[in-house]
This record gives structure tokens, sequence and C-alpha cells, in this order.
């Protein structure tokens, strides 16, 4: 089976995937998990902030996915149902955190972890500036309340459509649309020193 | 045209490209009269501008599942329930699978090992050799004479260091390392070496391409607000030389 799956071309695909996975083809599986991690950690890493709460969530997810493979009927997309058992472990994990004392402060991105992206033309300076804009971008995010938070990320970065994101939340498509309107707005408010320079450069 | 700025739906739908095109280019002609429509499209272009500053840590993740036994996932699906540590501990037990987690969280293991390995492989490509003499581990350097004829310059490392070198393993003896290397075993080496170097540069150049595609975006928002703002320059210049006609035009009467 492990020789089989290791010929695979990578142009497979999900469903695909789902189905020999779903015959015991556990590599179809970890090929699956190769293909979705990154943007399932990424949705997880920007809900909750955290970096490690992201690992646990993004393995959580898979591991969701896995035990109940069987289940799953092909009536949504595969990514779909991945981001949705992502948020939904994202939301009750906030939801649980909510009643901790201690609200979390997001990390953020180093310099570090940024000067190995670095533009040819991009000094140390700007490295800084980016890592502390970007912090600002975390922190302000913080103010959002989950949905409005998830609803903006799954537009931002992970590109969906609003009806997309009105599927995978389960909510009307002008529920989406008032999210993530609601949730530029108070972020327009939250970044308001930041996105003055930029203007009137 | 109603102002946009009021309209939440069109708004989005223009600052994302989505809905009917024909109502985008509406939009845009209104922007190009609309001073206040302008301005809040504006700045809701500059909120997104940001959010591309807020990247996401590039640690590698490298989750697996790894199968025990003969299962399928129908068969994993009831017994176990609650955090992976549940799978875990069904794993030792040799019914369940194993969920290894992301490689990056056995760090101080895997870059011990791979420090070791490379160390080693470096010994055997710049012939040096290691000697394991009364309990210190000599390094010498090796000419094409055999090893204890001419040696160059060599370190001795004390016991201790020499352990720490050996094994990452505190109480276990260290082991000599032979300085007539097999052959074989250091082929064997830089293999594997040479697949880490390709792992390391495959996940690289995905990397690369990701962040390429950010780039892109973030370079296409700006260019959009720019547009946008020219746009509302030049319309500031045409109110203002409209102004002016008309003013001087009524002062001609």
């Amino acid at each position: 089976m492990t020789t089989m799956a290791a010929a695979m071309p990578m142009t497979r695909t999900d469903e695909d995937l789902v189905a020999r996975s779903k015959t015991g083809d556990t590599e179809s599986f970890n090929q699956l998990i190769k293909r979705w991690e990154r943007p399932i950690f990424a949705l997880a890493y920007r809900t909750l902030g955290r970096e490690e709460d992201a690992r646990d969530v993004t393995q959580e997810t898979f591991l969701r996915a896995f035990r109940a493979l069987s289940g799953f009927k092909g009536d949504a997309k595969f990514s779909s149902w991945l981001y949705r058992i992502a948020l939904n472990l994202c939301r009750d994990l906030m939801r649980k955190e909510r009643r901790a004392p201690l609200v979390a402060v997001p990390e953020g991105v180093e310099v570090e972890d940024l000067a190995a992206e670095r533009g040819p033309t991009e000094t140390v300076e700007d490295l800084a500036a980016r890592a502390e804009l970007g912090r600002e971008v975390a922190k302000a995010m913080e103010f959002l309340p989950v949905e409005q938070r998830q609803a903006i990320i799954l537009k931002e970065y992970h590109g969906l459509t609003f009806q997309e994101i009105a599927d995978l939340m389960r909510c009307p498509l002008s529920t989406v649309k008032t999210r993530v309107y609601q949730g530029l707005a108070t972020l327009r408010k939250q970044l308001g020193e930041q996105l003055t320079p930029r203007r009137e450069s | 045209m109603s102002h946009i700025a009021d309209n939440h739906d069109a708004l989005l739908d223009y600052l994302y490209e989505e809905g009917d095109p024909a109502e985008r280019l509406k939009i845009a002609k209104h922007l190009q009269e609309c001073a206040a429509c302008s301005v809040a499209v504006l700045e809701f272009q500059n909120v997104r501008g940001m959010l591309r500053y807020w990247t996401q840590p590039g640690s590698e993740l490298g989750f697996r599942v790894v199968q025990d036994n003969a299962f399928s996932p129908a068969s994993v699906a009831s017994p176990v329930s609650g955090a992976a540590v549940a799978v875990e501990q069904g794993a030792r037990s040799g019914v369940w699978p194993l969920w290894v987690r992301s490689t990056s969280q056995r760090m101080p293991w895997l870059q011990a090992a791979a420090a070791v390995l490379l160390f080693v492989a470096g010994m055997a490509v710049s012939q040096v050799a290691v000697d394991y003499e009364d309990g210190r581990v000599v390094f010498s350097g090796r000419s094409a004479q055999p090893v204890g004829n001419t040696r160059g310059s060599s370190i001795t490392l004390p016991p201790q260091a020499a352990s720490d070198v050996a094994s990452p393993n505190a109480g276990v003896a260290p082991q000599p390392v032979p300085a007539d290397r097999d052959p074989m075993d250091t082929e064997l080496l830089l293999q594997r070496v040479r697949a880490m170097i390709d792992q390391s540069e495959q996940r690289q150049q995905r990397e690369l391409a990701l962040r390429l595609s950010q780039v892109t975006r973030e370079v296409d928002t700006q260019h959009q607000a720019d547009l946008l703002r020219i746009q509302q320059d030049f319309g500031h210049q045409q109110e203002a030389t409209m102004d002016y006609l008309v003013r001087t035009s009524g002062g001609a009467k």
C-alpha cells in the first residue's frame, strides 16, 4: 500500500484521496493532510492568536476528520468540511478560554521569522516595521467577536467568497456581509493611528 | 446613484470584486464623483492592506497519521474520544493508529540527531578522523596516508564534552566513533544528508511560492488604493477647476 501511495501523482483530487482513505489507505489521507495542514493551521493561528493552540487545533481537526471519514458523504468539498471542523474547534477553545481570568495576547510574527522573506531592497528597519504592524493587526483582531473575526479571516486570508463563508458558518449571506463589514469597521477604528500615515503617504 | 458608504453590501462587493460586474462599474463611476464614498472605500482598502502584514509563523508542521494495525476509519471512530493524547495512549497499546505530531514539536531530539548527523558527515567529507582514546575523543586531520602516520592539529575534548557530542542522552556512555569509517556508512550518511537538504529546499520553494502570491495580492491591493486616490485627486482638481471657472465667469458678468 505504501509503495503504491508513494507512486501516486500529486495531482489527485481531494475527492479521489478521500475515496482511497475510506478504504483504509492511510497514505492518501496523509496526502490530504499535507495539502491542507497549512491553511488549517493558518486559520487556527489567526483565530486563536497562539501558535501552540493552532497546532493543537490543526491536529485535532485532522484527527476528527480521519475518525469521521466514513460519515463524510461528499455533499460539500473536503476542504469546506475541514474548515468547518477547525472553525468549531477554535470557537470551542475561545469560549473555554473566555472563562479563564487571563486574556491571551496574540503572538504575532517576530522580525527573525520575517528575515527569511526579506525583499532585496528591504532593510532591517522595514522588517521591524512590518513585524510591528503585524502585531498591531493581531491586537486589533482581538477586539472582534469570534464570528466577525472568522468571517474576515476566511475572506482575507483564504479567499473564500461570501457565499462559501455563509455555507461554512451556516448562516445567511447577509449575516456574513454584516459580520465582515462590522469587523472591518472595528479594525479601521482600532488601527486608526496606523492608517493615518498610510493615507498621508 | 446612492452613496455606497451607506450601502454595506455594495461596498463589500466592490471591495472584494464580487457580485454583478455592471454594478461594480457603476460604483467605480460614482466614486469618481463622490469624495465621501471614495474616502470610505479608501479607508477600507487601507485596512485590508494592513491585514496583509499579519503573517503566520512559517514553522514546520508535518502532521501524519500512522497506521499501527489493519483498520478502517470507521473502526477507529467509536472507541477513541477526546484529545489526541487518548489516541497516542491508544497507539501505545497497538490497537489504534498513532497520531504523530508535527516534527518540529520533537525539535530538541531531531535537532540533536541532525546536528550529530551533519557533524559526522562533515567529518567524513573533510577527512577528519575521530578517535576515542583513554576516555577522550580526539579529532585529527587526516591525509591520504594511513591514520597514525601523519596527524594534523588535534583537538581533545574532556570526557564530559565528549559525552555531549556522542549522545544527547545524559547518563549514556559515549560510544567511540571508529576512525576508519566504512565507506558504505559514509555513503549512507551522505545520502541521508542529501535527502534532508532536498526536503529543506522543497519546503523553502513551497514557502517562497506562498510568499510570492501574498506579495502579489498586497501589490494589487495597493495598486487599487493608489488608483482610487488618483481618481479622487483628479476629481478634486476638476471640482476646483469648475469652481474657478464659475467664479471667473461670474466675475466677468
